[in-house]
């Protein structure tokens, strides 16, 4: 960097050893008066105004600099599970609400508590999973009496149309050879995954069976959709997915095996209003919409079940 | 006269301050904040988790071996495709340069399309029993793609610069081809190719997009060090922070080798 500034000097004429010392000190004195102003503001960590995201946050509209009306957009950071749903849920609300649309960001729940953790700007949250909600309730990021249960989910098993793994029941997952794709252990969907393989060695298959399955991951992904993806491409042979996934699918493309009751667990999504929220009233509207008949019919269509169930 | 010059070289010298403080300070800055992030104790005891090492291991041997791999292909292409006229050679022209505006993430997928196990190539492969998608050759192969041009680009210009009349002379006096190359070309653009090859090897331990659509992310298989920090940042902020600085550092080293290599001068100069 010195370089470049030299070449500068030395072209137009400037080569006094006096005069590149002046420069270079006053360069110094503005590094550091900058570096002084960024270790002020990260010395504040948490919910501090002046942090932004640190990940590539889809969200770009604080309302601040929207050039749309400011208090009539909502942003909901929502579980990426429910992105097939969330096409009809938004177009639902504005109807009913006054005005008002809501944005998605769309993203895996663990992802989406760090971008509010790290001051994301955002009125309502979805998350696929409690640990998450509760995190961020200790954490004071969300105005704790607003927290409702939303929908639920179990977990399956698909395949791609075709069956190219040749998979025909769950003992086949630990068929070595076999190509599965999970979601990572962070991502709700990968947490419960877990938790249902073990449950499945206990009962039913054994602990080789569950090495062997794992063994057979080829892909850790950080959305349930992605695994989705990976399953419907085919380059897969079976995905742990939310069975809304399977039962919203297009006719036709995916398979599935469905896991035992027993062995499975009920992810319970919940939604709540956050504490940063410019637009509380709005944000409660539209979760009220959500745990509505309307809101709760058009989840059902995309293949949740009921939160109470 | 004499102080109109005097004014507008101190005009001159107030904007390139600021505007070189401007620049400096905003691409510095960032990076910095990485280091005031961590410690040196926190950043020693998360540099000994496997995942970081396993990371660290699997980022600099793919890198290494798609440097290579663009080496050997890449360096008598860019030879011939500059020493040749062909048609359809401006259309290879943008080709080279392609991946450098295109978006990994499309690179990803369109690998994907082709050599994953149902893509247009990968379901002939699959056949034989030779899986592409999701293996350290997924990896390798997306950095290529995204890397590559960084190579062929500087050879490219080197080869084009040099005077054919060495070679011409060479080869009239009976040199082989191979000989003329090794004994005159490569001396010649030396310098040039290593600092394109550095670059290389710099842009491919830090391919993201491509490699999470084509390879997948599986700690200590396809996970390189981009992948690590993206899946760190999700769990253990920690070895984000430390991964990234890894990063830096090694960034850093290879622009300061390239910097001593070309212009043959310190780092503070």
């Amino acid at each position: 960097m010195f370089y470049s500034l030299l070449t500068y000097f030395a072209m137009i004429g400037m080569r006094s050893q006096k005069e590149k010392l002046c420069i270079g000190i006053i360069l110094c004195i503005v590094l550091c008066i900058a570096l002084a102003f960024t270790g002020c503001t990260s010395s504040t960590p948490g919910q501090g105004t002046t942090s932004t995201p640190t990940t590539g946050v889809p969200v770009t509209t604080s309302p601040a600099v929207t050039t749309q009306a400011p208090q009539k957009t909502l942003i909901a950071f929502t579980a990426a599970s429910l992105s097939g749903a969330s096409n009809k849920l938004g177009p639902a609300f504005s109807n009913v609400s006054q005005g008002y649309t809501v944005k998605f960001n769309l993203d895996g729940t663990q992802v989406l508590k760090q971008q509010i953790e790290q001051g994301a700007n955002a009125d309502v949250f979805i998350s696929a999973s409690n640990s998450y909600t509760n995190g961020l309730k200790n954490e004071g990021y969300l105005i704790n009496n607003t927290v409702r249960n939303l929908t639920s989910n179990y977990i399956i098993v698909i395949i791609p149309a075709g069956n190219p793994g040749n998979i025909t029941s769950l003992a086949d997952l630990g068929t070595p050879g076999k190509r599965i794709a999970m979601g990572t252990p962070e991502v709700p969907v990968g947490n419960v995954t877990r938790q249902v393989i073990n449950k499945l060695a206990n009962s039913t298959y054994n602990s080789t069976w569950q090495t062997n399955l794992y063994n057979n991951v080829k892909t850790l992904e950080t959305t349930e959709p992605g695994v989705v993806t990976k399953v419907s491409l085919g380059e897969v042979d079976a995905g742990f997915v939310y069975e809304s996934s399977y039962k919203a699918a297009p006719p036709g493309t995916l398979n599935a095996i469905s896991i035992p009751v027993k062995d499975n667990v009920l992810q319970i999504y919940t939604i709540g209003v956050l504490n940063s929220s410019t637009n509380q009233a709005a944000a409660q509207n539209f979760e009220d919409f959500m745990v509505s008949s309307a809101g709760q019919k058009i989840l059902s269509d995309f293949g949740f079940r009921p939160y109470g169930s | 006269m004499a102080t109109h010059f005097r004014v507008s070289r101190s005009l001159a010298l107030i904007v390139a301050v600021i505007s070189i403080g401007i620049v400096t300070a905003y691409l510095a800055l960032p990076i910095l904040t990485l280091f005031l992030h961590s410690n040196p104790a926190l950043f020693i005891s998360s540099l000994s988790e496997p995942k970081v090492i396993d990371a660290l291991v699997l980022s600099l041997i793919t890198s290494a071996i798609a440097m290579v791999i663009i080496v050997i292909v890449g360096t008598p292409a860019a030879y011939f495709h500059s020493r040749l006229e062909y048609p359809g050679k401006n259309i290879v022209d943008i080709l080279i340069d392609l991946p450098l505006v295109l978006p990994p993430a499309v690179a990803g997928l369109a690998l994907l399309l082709m050599y994953g196990r149902m893509g247009l190539f990968g379901q002939y492969l699959h056949i034989y029993g030779i899986d592409i998608g999701f293996t350290i050759i997924a990896v390798i192969m997306a950095q290529i793609f995204v890397a590559s041009p960084f190579y062929l680009r500087q050879a490219k210009a080197l080869f084009r610069q040099l005077d054919p009349s060495y070679e011409q002379t060479a080869l009239s006096l009976g040199g082989s081809p191979l000989f003329i190359f090794a004994t005159i070309v490569l001396p010649l653009t030396f310098e040039g190719l290593l600092s394109g090859l550095v670059m290389t090897f710099a842009r491919a331990l830090g391919e993201f997009g491509a490699t999470i659509m084509v390879a997948g992310n599986l700690p200590g298989v396809t996970q390189t060090m981009p992948l690590a920090i993206y899946g760190a940042m999700e769990g253990d902020f920690n070895t984000a922070i430390t991964i990234s600085i890894l990063l830096v550092l090694i960034s850093f080293g290879i622009m300061a080798i390239i910097s001593v290599l070309t212009k043959r001068r310190g780092l503070l100069a």
